[in-house]
């Protein structure tokens, strides 16, 4: 019954210390998506001449289009925006300016944005290369991007970057680590048996399959409750914070692990700690063996 | 089946377990084997069952000669082998049943097979009351008694039990020597191991003495 009690025990543990890491590259995952969500507000603009024909339009955003940094192109027709802007001054509008003299202010735009996985330095890069470019092109009348922003914020993206990174390996690896050592007091519990199997006449090989299948099974169950309990935990984090309107963005940039990310972790955790455990058994049968007739 | 030529056990240059030791037990025969304490009777043991390797001289056990024998043959000789150990080697966390059917659990024994086999054990050394308690809640010769099931239930070639009635009284000794040679009789070999000479009562047993690691006596009673 006591042994019953800690395997349990060393079971809880064990899920929860999987909960930490798996929690914490998700947060590193998602801090890195609100960072490139950050970063959104951060856009290059391409002011194209009064005289450029649609033509002119699309031979331009096909030519963006090929760069493979980017994430979208938005064309604004000024007279869309003339529309959207006269709206917003609504019963002032007329007033003002007529509607000539405005789509002469607005000129027409292309919007490009790039993939939110790039930090300030390289969309810096990206931008000024696509700058260059474009800057050569006759239908282009100006090209901006927010060059000295970036230049300011580059430093603490690359802190906040570096730093969340950083504090998911120390986590992964001590906790990697805690697991290992648990399972290997675990294992060394086994001691007696070992010597008891090896009496009977069990093979090296059975007795690797004796001692590694509970630790299969429970890491394997640990993996999958730990990665079923993260997963309730975002999405009610992601339900709540979409319930208030100034949360709402956050809720909308939090991802989930992809597959691939999803593997890699079990696979990284797995592979980590059944070696460990492998060695320990190997270790354990190498010492108790020889000397488990007294 | 168990032969030992000038077999000499050393574990220091000035310290000899064993010292020119020779012995032949043929299929079936039940040998006791005497001395006090400390005069090399678990070394022989340790030896047949390859726990331990000697310094100089041939050992032959099932056919194995043991300086030759590979790591890898070693638990297969063993499975040959049943072990009745002073200290018992129960595992705490196994019921009786458990505990009984280990041996057949490490020969791959279909479950059905186990069951039975392990439940006849079980009645054949009077435990079915306590055949669901953990060792921790026998008493000695109960666990004794547990162990000899445990070492008997793959009806081994050669059953070595060392002091198996070490902790127990006059008649409960005397009752675990009958049931040893009951089995006996199923043409398994026994080497038993005791210093009670009281015991050594039963006709055509064979007595091997050692004293300080020498076969100083090998007679038939």
């Amino acid at each position: 019954m006591k042994e019953f009690s800690l395997k349990i025990l060393l079971f809880i543990i064990v899920t929860l210390s999987i909960f930490i890491v798996i929690i914490s590259l998700l947060s590193y995952k998602n801090l890195i998506g609100l960072l490139g969500a950050w970063n959104q507000s951060s856009k290059m603009n391409i002011y194209l001449k009064i005289d450029s024909t649609a033509e002119d339009q699309s031979t331009l955003i096909a030519l963006i289009k090929k760069n493979p940094q980017v994430l979208s192109v938005n064309f604004f027709n000024r007279k869309e925006v003339g529309v959207v802007f006269q709206n917003s001054l609504k019963e002032f509008s007329s007033g003002m300016m007529t509607e000539d003299e405005m789509m002469d202010l607005i000129p027409e735009t292309i919007e490009v944005d790039l993939l939110n996985s790039l930090n300030l330095t390289e969309r810096n890069l990206v931008f000024t290369d696509l700058a260059n470019t474009l800057r050569a092109a006759p239908q282009v009348d100006e090209v901006s991007f927010s060059a000295n922003w970036f230049k300011k914020f580059e430093l603490i993206d690359k802190i906040l970057r570096s730093a969340g990174m950083f504090i998911f390996l120390i986590i992964f690896i001590s906790i990697s680590y805690l697991i290992a050592l648990m399972l290997r007091a675990h294992i060394e519990e086994l001691k007696q048996e070992i010597e008891v199997y090896s009496l009977l006449g069990a093979t090296r090989w059975s007795m690797y399959h004796f001692f590694l299948k509970d630790v299969f099974i429970f890491l394997t169950s640990s993996l999958l409750i730990a990665f079923a309990a993260v997963f309730w935990a975002f999405i009610y984090l992601k339900y709540q914070l979409s319930t208030s309107i100034l949360s709402a963005t956050i809720s909308d940039s939090l991802r989930f692990l992809t597959f691939a990310e999803s593997a890699t972790i079990i696979f990284m955790l797995f592979i980590f700690i059944f070696t460990n455990s492998f060695l320990t058994v190997r270790s354990a049968l190498f010492r108790h063996d020889q000397l488990s007739y007294d | 089946m168990i032969e030992f030529k000038h077999v000499y056990k050393t574990y220091a240059a000035d310290r000899h377990s064993l010292r020119n030791v020779s012995f032949n037990i043929k299929k079936g025969e039940f040998v006791f084997l005497i001395g006090p304490s400390g005069a090399g009777k678990t070394s022989i043991f340790k030896l047949i069952s390859a726990f331990d390797r000697a310094s100089s001289g041939e050992i032959s056990v099932l056919g194995h000669d043991l300086n030759k024998i590979r790591s890898g043959q070693i638990p297969f000789l063993r499975r040959k082998i049943g072990f009745v150990l002073q200290s018992y080697k129960l595992l705490k966390n196994k019921t009786v049943f458990e505990n009984i059917e280990l041996p057949l659990v490490v020969l791959e024994v279909s479950k059905d097979v186990r069951y039975k086999k392990t439940q006849a054990m079980i009645a054949q050394v009077g435990l079915s009351a306590v055949q669901d308690q953990y060792p921790d809640f026998l008493s000695g010769g109960e666990q004794q008694r547990v162990a000899i099931a445990r070492a008997l239930i793959h009806d081994p070639e050669i059953v070595i039990a060392d002091e198996p009635t070490g902790n127990l009284d006059p008649e409960l000794s005397q009752s675990i020597l009958s049931l040893f040679f009951n089995f006996s009789k199923t043409g398994a070999t026994f080497v038993v191991a005791t210093h009670d000479y009281r015991l050594i009562n039963k006709a055509g047993c064979r007595i091997l003495k050692v004293e300080k690691g020498e076969l100083t006596e090998d007679r038939i009673v």
